[in-house]
């Protein structure tokens, strides 16, 4: 422990009281996730019943629902919003590349698939689709 | 001279034998191993809607496929993953709690949170048995494959009633895979609530082993509410 020595908890001894719990914003957090889900959850369901908005525009605010939840998740109870700015500089660099993998990816796979309707017999015993 | 030779020699924070981040070793090396992980299942997951995007029209609807609830007949699309959602969010919840209990030194906190965040993982492993023997038996019905090679019930690595190949595959892989991490989270988890019960925390002074789990438990936590956006919701 020679490296980063000069960096330690604070270090509590035995005889110290105990503090009374502060545990508010855990739980206003929580309602916030409980909350999305069942938004996300009912939307799906009543989608699935009724049909009333395109499974595209679903998808989108889908997705946007869960990143806010991964939002909570990773700044409150990961507690990076109490790191330096330089570290979650640091986390988020890595994964900004991401954003060009998807986007590749998902033309990709668009592609592959015009690839298959054009020419069905190209490499059908490969492809996802065999096995129907 | 004195003067200038001081300053060239000052410390500065990037030259060693320092924390510029103020973030101890073990919490660093946590967040970083986390990183890499994420990018792992990242790239799971994106292959995932590349195969999903070269199938479309044999896509199953996943209200039709995840569609059981334990002891209820009939189906019910959706309510079992977000039960499953529910207990992870729980077990989570509980975790901060276990967390927030070891920054106020208060050992019977840890333990009391920290058994129930194992509870919520157990409950979770069980859920996800539950929905695995559900995909591979199937439905009673089955899937009728033309030239005459019989009925699919379920689903293996070679054929599923359920639509192309892959999609049995990838939700293999991919629950199996996180599933995997909830286990490795639950012996941690485990580890940690002997530590802290036999007063191992409380004679370091500090309960920071306590933070490092509980950030590996809120990411696969957070992999969660991927893996139930993009195979359960879209």
């Amino acid at each position: 422990m020679e490296l980063y020595d000069n960096y330690q908890p604070h270090l509590h001894s035995a005889s110290d009281p105990i503090p009374a719990p502060k545990t508010g914003w855990i739980w206003k957090i929580f309602w916030y996730l409980l909350a999305i889900t069942v938004i996300e959850v009912g939307l799906a369901f009543a989608n699935y019943e009724m049909h009333f908005v395109s499974k595209q525009v679903l998808k989108y605010l889908f997705i946007g629902m869960t990143l806010l939840k991964a939002y909570y998740i990773i700044f409150s109870y990961m507690h990076l919003k109490d790191e330096k700015k330089g570290f979650q500089l640091t986390l988020g660099f890595l994964l900004v590349l991401l954003v060009y993998f998807v986007t590749l990816m998902m033309i990709e796979g668009l592609y592959q698939e015009n690839v298959r309707l054009i020419f069905p017999s190209y490499l059908i015993s490969d492809s996802p689709a065999f096995g129907l | 001279m004195a003067h200038a030779v001081s300053t060239v020699d000052a410390p500065k924070p990037w030259s060693g034998g320092d924390a510029p981040f103020n973030i101890s070793w073990g919490k660093m090396m946590m967040w970083f191993f986390l990183v890499s992980d994420a990018l792992t299942f990242s790239s799971l997951l994106i292959y995932y809607g590349a195969t999903r995007n070269m199938n479309r029209e044999f896509w199953p609807n996943p209200d039709e496929v995840y569609n059981h609830f334990p002891f209820v007949e009939g189906h019910i699309p959706l309510a079992f993953v977000s039960l499953m959602t529910f207990i992870l969010i729980m077990s989570s919840v509980t975790m901060v709690l276990a967390v927030e209990a070891g920054h106020r030194f208060d050992k019977k906190g840890v333990v009391k949170w920290m058994i129930w965040t194992i509870i919520g993982g157990f409950l979770f492993l069980g859920s996800q048995a539950y929905e695995w023997y559900h995909f591979i038996h199937g439905t009673a019905e089955g899937k009728v494959v033309e030239h005459g090679l019989g009925v699919i019930h379920g689903a293996n690595m070679v054929e599923n009633e359920y639509g192309p190949k892959q999609f049995a595959n990838l939700f293999f892989l991919i629950t199996g895979f996180h599933g995997s991490h909830v286990f490795s989270g639950v012996v941690l988890n485990i580890i940690v609530l002997i530590m802290a019960a036999r007063g191992v925390f409380h004679r370091r002074g500090h309960y920071e082993m306590v933070e490092k789990v509980g950030l590996y438990w809120h990411f696969v936590d957070l992999v969660w509410v991927f893996v139930f956006t993009f195979f359960y919701l879209i």
